[in-house]
């Protein structure tokens, strides 16, 4: 719109829509790699430094009382059962979120934006619709617009057309705005579910520096021990020692897992911002065209489409158009003559529509490639949740711990110290 | 289609048209505010009255937005803002907030050291900020044409400086 809504500016017909610029193209997140349970530790966040000191105190501490008890002791039994069921309830938790978020790619393919039966799928499948129904090239005009003379019943037609689809391309535009909220509520929900999986792995990550802590300190006790009491030596690596080392694994595993879940989730919500941006590609060409047909039916036909919504728009620079002709045909001006000169002709209501479908194409482009990579996704993680699934029955048999809490806890530990 | 482009296919031996999905068609003035009007129902009396201001408010501009919407145009992004807040924001922010058990809601922290009734407050005053700026836009777009209108009408009739009064001596 321009600033002098006067005689000066009601010589100016509106500016055509910005060219197509070099094409926005949607691109597709990388399908999932194998986190190898080796690599999770760095890849998870890392235990705070300020932490190392108070876990590694728990560690040793631990290791220490270990090394005093006696191996028929009730605390012996005590201390080892801590090793069991160390960091639990953390694993517990963590499979619970990543197994939810595991699920998200499969139910994003079947009903998330990329399907067909979303709300997305449905507009963009009614846009194209709608669109070809009312592109000027269409052999369903009848004929060519292109090179029509204008002015003719058929023009008039023709964009009368755009008047009775009105309706259907308001509820149209209304739905993809409708489906780029839920692509955005889904966004939104999943960030945060990464964030709680972020906080989980930090705490898994605990474990492992502990077990491993655990691990190195009762080694060296134990090889001193080979020496003096080779008895006890080996109650303590069977009792001890091996499910130190198993929930070591097992917690490298569940690490692994969330890792990969963290990933997907990660390319889901990549996926849904690419949509968002072709949804928004495709509303903004879908009304561009429409605000050049209004302006080449007024140009060419001499003909006022009454797309009230359209107009409304620009109402003020319509009115100013309408007025101009107004004056005009009191002024008995030669109308044609002004049509003809005017910068905005059916080339640019073509090229609007090839903009379009460009966008559209783009699209269904990057919905193909996605799916791929998605599906490529969910092979990776198929395997990796079913290797997982063992610790967890694992998990499951030592509930208890869940309500006693074990003498490894980590909980507390960056407040009050207080175990 | 109509039955004769219908025909005219069949007999060319055209491909099945794709048959064209139903969208849900747009809610009406009516809908709108008795969405809005819903949720005054459900936090009438349940919830501190700064939600309930906050919710007033809201509804009074949306109501205020309703008759005025078909000035935004087809494809607003304004005009679905208004809308999905009475249809969707408002009653999901609000509702989200009443599953809650009170004294959870108002009392514990739940993120960046605020509880849920702060944050529904915040969500609350985003919204209400969001409404006030589109209905302005929208006054100010009026305004616009009517200094358009003007101009249009003063470019028409104004005499020229060089008119002589009729009758008068030059």
């Amino acid at each position: 719109m321009t600033d002098q809504p006067g005689a000066a500016a009601a010589a100016q017909p509106l500016s055509p829509p910005e060219e197509a610029d070099a094409f926005l193209a949607l691109e597709a997140p990388a399908p999932m790699q194998v986190v190898a349970t080796t690599q999770a530790p760095a890849m998870a966040p890392k235990v705070d430094p300020a932490m190392v000191p108070a876990l590694t105190e728990k560690a040793d501490g631990y290791v220490a009382k270990l090394m005093q008890a006696d191996a028929k002791s009730p605390e012996f039994a005590a201390q080892a059962d801590s090793v069991r069921t160390m960091g639990d309830e953390d694993i517990r938790r963590a499979a619970a979120v990543s197994n939810r978020l595991l699920q998200t790619p499969v139910r994003e393919v079947k009903e998330g934006g990329l399907s067909e039966s979303s709300t997305v799928g449905q507009s963009l499948l009614a846009l194209r619709r709608q669109v070809e129904e009312l592109d000027p090239s269409e052999a369903s005009v009848g004929k060519k617009l292109l090179g029509f003379l204008p002015f003719g019943e058929k023009m008039t037609d023709y964009f009368r057309r755009y008047e009775s689809s009105q309706k259907q391309l308001d509820a149209i535009v209304r739905a993809l705005y409708n489906g780029q909220d839920e692509l955005r509520k889904d966004n939104a929900a999943l960030n945060l579910e990464k964030r709680n999986l972020w906080d989980t792995m930090g705490r898994l990550n605990q474990y492992i520096f502990m077990a491993e802590r655990i691990d190195t300190r009762l080694s060296a006790s134990l090889a001193e021990l080979d020496a003096t009491d080779p008895e006890r030596a080996r109650a303590l690596r069977e009792d001890v020692l091996f499910y130190v080392r198993q929930k070591h694994q097992d917690l490298l595993t569940q690490l692994a897992v969330s890792i990969q879940g963290y990933l997907a989730t990660d390319i889901i919500i990549k996926n849904n911002l690419e949509l968002i941006k072709g949804v928004d590609r495709a509303t903004t060409t879908t009304l561009s065209a429409l605000r050049t047909a209004v302006i080449v039916a007024q140009a060419l036909a001499n003909q006022k489409l009454v797309l009230d919504q359209i107009t409304a728009l620009n109402s003020t620079t319509s009115n100013l158009i309408a007025a101009t002709s107004k004056m005009l045909a009191q002024n008995s001006a030669d109308i044609h003559e002004q049509a003809a000169s005017a910068t905005v002709g059916i080339e640019e209501l073509q090229q609007a529509f090839t903009n379009i479908y460009a966008t559209l194409d783009s699209i269904s482009a990057f919905k193909v490639k996605a799916l791929d990579t998605m599906a490529q996704t969910i092979g990776v993680l198929e395997t990796e949740t079913a290797k997982a699934s063992d610790y967890l029955d694992r998990t499951r048999r030592s509930e208890r711990a869940e309500l006693e809490g074990g003498a490894l806890d980590v909980d507390g530990l960056d407040l009050n110290n207080r175990r | 289609m109509s039955w004769w482009s219908e025909l005219r296919r069949r007999l060319r031996g055209g491909p099945e048209p794709i048959v064209l999905p139903e969208l849900p068609p747009p809610p009406t003035g009516e809908e709108i505010l008795g969405s809005v009007d819903a949720v005054r129902r459900r936090v009438a009396g349940t919830v501190p009255p700064a939600v309930a201001a906050r919710v007033d408010r809201i509804g009074r501009t949306v109501a205020d937005m309703v008759p005025r919407l078909d000035r935004l145009g087809l494809g607003s992004q304004q005009a679905h803002t208004v809308v999905a807040t009475a249809t969707s924001y408002l009653p999901e922010a609000v509702d989200a907030y009443l599953r809650l058990p009170r004294d959870f809601a108002d009392r514990r922290v739940v993120a960046d050291g605020k509880t849920s009734l702060m944050l529904l407050v915040d969500q609350l005053d985003l919204l209400s900020a969001t409404l006030t700026k589109i209905s302005d836009a929208v006054s100010r777009q009026d305004a616009n044409a009517l200094i358009a209108h003007g101009a249009f009408l003063q470019e028409k009739f104004a005499s020229s400086p060089l008119t002589t009064p009729p009758g008068g001596n030059p």
